[in-house]
């Protein structure tokens, strides 16, 4: 009824005549943007369709794609972090690209990053980029990063002997995000399996929890550090670590030496910290009007070509493999850094369901990390209001 | 109106049921679509059905294939190929008839799956030997859907036309119009579902009707509802167009029209949707009827104890507490300030004035994250000084008084320069010699202040009161920037645990829920204070 009334009254005033161009939405900024527009206009001069890549805000991106491409109004293909795949794929606003792709354009990219953009055995997008958290060092406080944590804690009682001033780690406590390395290298998980069984109330978790409390207890590591104070602090000399993204390095341009390795182990299980993978995909609308050529354009701009260029400009740690081989990136420690952390990750679930885990997850960090809550307690509270919210 | 005017011509009633009939016409021809859609839907999945299981050869103008998975064309599980089971032909994603046909065995993976095409309905199912039944059912013509809404809307404008005459325009004339063609709208509406019932045969129609009646979707059952009463909101609007045109205010009802038009866009809507959000549920992109449950789990504060910072009442008692302090900080703040100011042998006055409105032109959510970077407990400014004094550092969003008492310096600071502009200016309204009068008198300035000043300033004041704790009472930015709810959630107001229920866990129908009952709190209030206002006047 409600389409009979739609047809006749709005269809004729508000459906647009396709678009001539194909139509790429991004959220890229600055060094990013200008790699990714160079290989749109690489590509669409070679295959012979005209394309346009259109830059969204970032705040606005997500709610546009939502809205617009259920409506017929989205782009062709848009750039977003696959954890959004499973609710769009839920939507079907994305189009499962296993009958487009093939073998050979698969093993372009580091395994890793393809299984996020797959959800219920479909792959929905091609990974252009990952990111994920490494260990930042200050050159001036030490001279090559600890391999464990145990490391990490003498060096830092060494560095406050001489200056009192000076932390150890930073990252921000309460976020979910910044915590899963030290979580999930104690064994913890936020979900069990692919039925979405909670898993953050295991005693691992809490482990992890208590972890982190004897970090801030023995002054390791500052309370209440936002991202703007671990940056003030890395900058200023104060700091000699901190588990940070790809992203921090633009904060550091007045920073006169740093390096990057992948985080230590912690002694007590042998583990290295594995932080949250997302990977950001390359993606189509279900509702494109030009598949054929879209599905082309994706093949093209995933090139290793296009890959290098985007590393070389954007300063992107990309998905393909054999990037990683080429002669300027292997001498690159900063991508070799983040590479070999890669192995030690875990992917963020691209599944509906993470999006409920977020604030409840702040909540019980916070109280047990920063307000002596017994972690037990309140990763217990957590995972039921995750479970309530789900309700 | 008196029976003594003028009778009214025939263009007035014939509009009205034009444009009824069109309405009319419309909800026909969407009904009809409907009806047919559901049977279209029904033969192809039923059809599929019998294919799948090789019980039942479809109907020979039916579009029928048999598909199957090639095994082993990857190595990656999520990578796949299919083919046609006949001839072994690949289906090509760059064919669109054949990539519909492959995206809908994709879907029907396990069992089946059915969509709506642009000529009909395809359904796939999957059968036993692994090859998978694809059938296409098209749609079918709609025939003179739009002869018994035309017949019915003659009937009634013949009715109205007749009653006109007899009476002239009185006011119940139109809504009895209305009724006796919505009546008439309805009946058809039930014939035709009666008919359809019979030409599809009882047998074949189990699947359908359960699908007719009830309607499937809250949407389209509260069109069904609202429909017949299309024509009467049309001759409604004739009537008072009839009426109107004799009006002296034309010209009025004219130049107000477009605000009017404006905020039934920017304002109606939307609060419309809001309101009706707020009795849906929302899961992965769909919405579904609940009914009032989001109200009566927020009411009942279902999980969480009273006591919990997540339920409604505690929120509710945050909430006020924050816009009581609020007010009262920024009124008391603001009056003081404003009696300081309007001295006249106060110098560098116009200086001050500046300098005490700076905090209301600056964006509040930068003022809001220069505070909060103030409150830090290790490099914040206001610890800092409290050092420097000899205290303590304090963790300002650790416990709920000190993180309330953060939001409320920031708030506070935002919050005076308005309740200062508005007491300065209607100080400088009070007369003088009221003063010279009451010092004549022998009054004290105390004496001055309480029976000349305070009265005088009440009906500029009051409304800016209420004026500020309503906006105080949804002041969002602070809040969610300053504290950002922590400790453990309990110092978020009501607007903010709407936000994080909608954006943060996606539950848009709770979210709605919330926000209607924030608005029936401010509507409560605003109506109270309106009775007090009046009463003290």
């Amino acid at each position: 009824m409600i389409r009979g009334l739609l047809a006749l009254g709005l269809c004729a005033c508000t459906a647009a005549p396709p678009d001539p161009e194909l139509v790429l939405w991004h959220a890229y900024r600055g060094a990013e943007l200008d790699a990714l527009e160079a290989a749109v206009a690489t590509c669409a001069g070679e295959l012979g369709a005209p394309a346009r890549a259109v830059a969204i805000p970032y705040d606005a991106f997500v709610n546009k794609v939502s809205v617009a491409i259920p409506r017929g109004n989205g782009p062709d293909l848009f750039i977003n972090a696959h954890d959004r795949v499973g609710h769009w794929a839920e939507g079907r606003l994305l189009e499962p690209l296993g009958l487009w792709a093939d073998d050979v354009l698969v093993d372009r990219f580091l395994a890793e990053t393809v299984e996020p953009l797959v959800y219920r055995d479909d792959l929905y997008g091609l990974p252009l980029a990952f990111k994920t958290l490494a260990l930042f060092y200050d050159r001036r406080l030490v001279k090559q990063a600890p391999a464990t944590m145990a490391e990490l804690v003498a060096l830092t009682r060494a560095l406050q002997a001489r200056n009192p001033r000076v932390w150890g780690i930073a990252w921000e406590l309460d976020s979910l995000y910044f915590h899963a390395p030290w979580l999930h290298a104690w064994g913890g998980r936020v979900y069990a399996d692919e039925r979405d069984t909670l898993a953050l109330a295991e005693p691992a978790a809490a482990k992890s929890l208590a972890f982190v409390r004897r970090l801030v207890e023995q002054k390791t590591t500052p309370d209440e550090a936002t991202s703007a104070l671990v940056t003030s602090l890395f900058l200023r000399g104060e700091l000699a670590f901190t588990a940070n993204g790809p992203w921090f390095r633009g904060e550091l341009s007045a920073h006169p030496g740093w390096g990057v390795a992948p985080l230590p182990v912690v002694d007590e299980t042998g583990k290295r910290a594995a932080p949250f993978l997302g990977v950001e995909g390359l993606l189509m609308s279900a509702r494109s009007r030009r598949k054929p050529a879209a599905f082309a354009l994706m093949r093209c701009l995933t090139r290793d070509a296009a890959a290098l260029a985007r590393f070389r400009t954007g300063a992107q740690l990309v998905a393909n493999r054999a990037v990683y081989e080429a002669p300027e990136v292997a001498a690159d420690p900063f991508a070799q850094a983040f590479r070999a952390q890669l192995a030690d990750t875990v992917s963020l679930s691209n599944r509906p369901h993470m999006r409920r885990v977020w604030t409840p997850a702040k909540t019980a960090l916070s109280q047990a990390i920063l307000h002596g809550r017994d972690p037990g307690e309140a990763l217990a509270e957590a995972a039921r209001s995750i479970r309530r919210r789900g309700e | 109106m008196s029976a003594g005017m003028a009778r009214p011509g025939l263009w007035a009633p014939t509009l009205a049921v034009v444009l009824a009939t069109a309405a009319g016409v419309l909800v026909l021809r969407g009904y009809a679509l409907h009806c047919d859609e559901v049977f279209v839907r029904w033969e192809a999945r039923a059809s599929a059905r019998a294919l799948a299981t090789g019980r039942l050869e479809p109907a020979p103008y039916l579009d029928t294939m048999r598909v199957r998975e090639v095994r082993g064309a990857s190595k990656h599980r999520f990578l796949r190929r299919f083919e046609e089971a006949a001839t072994g032909r690949a289906l090509r994603p760059e064919v669109p008839a054949e990539k519909a046909v492959a995206d809908l065995v994709l879907l029907a993976r396990g069992g089946e799956a059915h969509e709506a095409t642009p000529g009909g309905h395809r359904a796939a199912v999957v059968g036993t030997d692994d090859q998978i039944a694809v059938v296409h059912a098209p749609r079918g013509e709609l025939g003179a859907f739009w002869l018994p809404a035309a017949l019915a809307a003659f009937v009634g404008w013949l009715l109205w036309i007749g009653v006109l005459r007899r009476t002239g325009p009185a006011r119940w004339v139109a809504p009895v119009g209305a009724g006796v063609t919505a009546s008439l709208l309805v009946s058809v509406l039930v014939w035709m579902r009666l008919t359809a019932e019979q030409s599809f045969g009882a047998a074949r129609f189990d699947e359908s009707l359960a699908a007719l009646l009830p309607m499937p979707t809250p949407v389209g059952a509260s069109l069904v509802i609202a429909a017949p009463l299309l024509p009467l909101v049309v001759y409604g609007v004739a009537g008072y167009v009839t009426a109107s045109r004799r009006s002296p205010h034309r010209a009025a009802y004219l130049y107000v029209a477009p605000a009017v038009v404006g905020l039934a866009l920017l304002i109606l809507v939307p609060f419309t949707i809001g309101i009706g959000l707020a009795f849906l549920r929302h899961e992965a992109g769909s919405f579904s009827w609940v009914g009032l449950d989001n109200f009566v789990s927020i009411l009942r504060s279902e999980g969480y104890a009273i006591t919990h910072p997540l339920s409604f009442y505690y929120t509710s008692a945050v909430t006020v507490l924050w816009t009581g302090l609020n007010v009262c900080f920024h009124a008391g703040i603001g009056l003081a300030l404003a009696l300081v100011l309007n001295r006249e042998d106060l110098r560098f006055r116009g200086v001050y004035r500046v300098l005490l409105i700076v905090p209301w032109a600056i964006p509040n959510y930068i003022t809001a994250l220069v505070w909060k970077g103030m409150f830090n407990k290790q490099y914040g400014v206001v610890n800092h000084v409290l050092g420097l004094v000899g205290l303590e550092p304090v963790g300002w969003f650790s416990s709920f008084w000190a993180a309330f008492s953060a939001n409320l310096a920031t708030n506070t600071w935002l919050g005076f320069p308005f309740m200062m502009v508005v007491a300065l200016g209607a100080l400088q309204s009070i007369p003088k010699d009221l003063y010279e009068a009451a010092s004549v008198d022998g009054a004290t300035r105390w004496q001055q202040f309480r029976a000349i000043t305070l009265p005088l300033l009440k009906p500029a004041m009051f409304p800016a009161i209420i004026l500020g704790s309503i906006w105080t009472f949804n002041m969002f930015n602070i809040i969610y920037l300053v504290s950002g709810g922590q400790p453990n959630a309990s110092t978020d107001i009501l607007i903010v645990e709407a936000y994080r229920w909608a954006f943060e866990q996606d539950r848009y129908g709770y979210a709605a829920a919330y926000s209607v009952l924030i608005f029936l709190m401010l509507l409560g209030y605003s109506l109270v204070t309106q009775r007090v206002t009046r009463a003290a006047e």
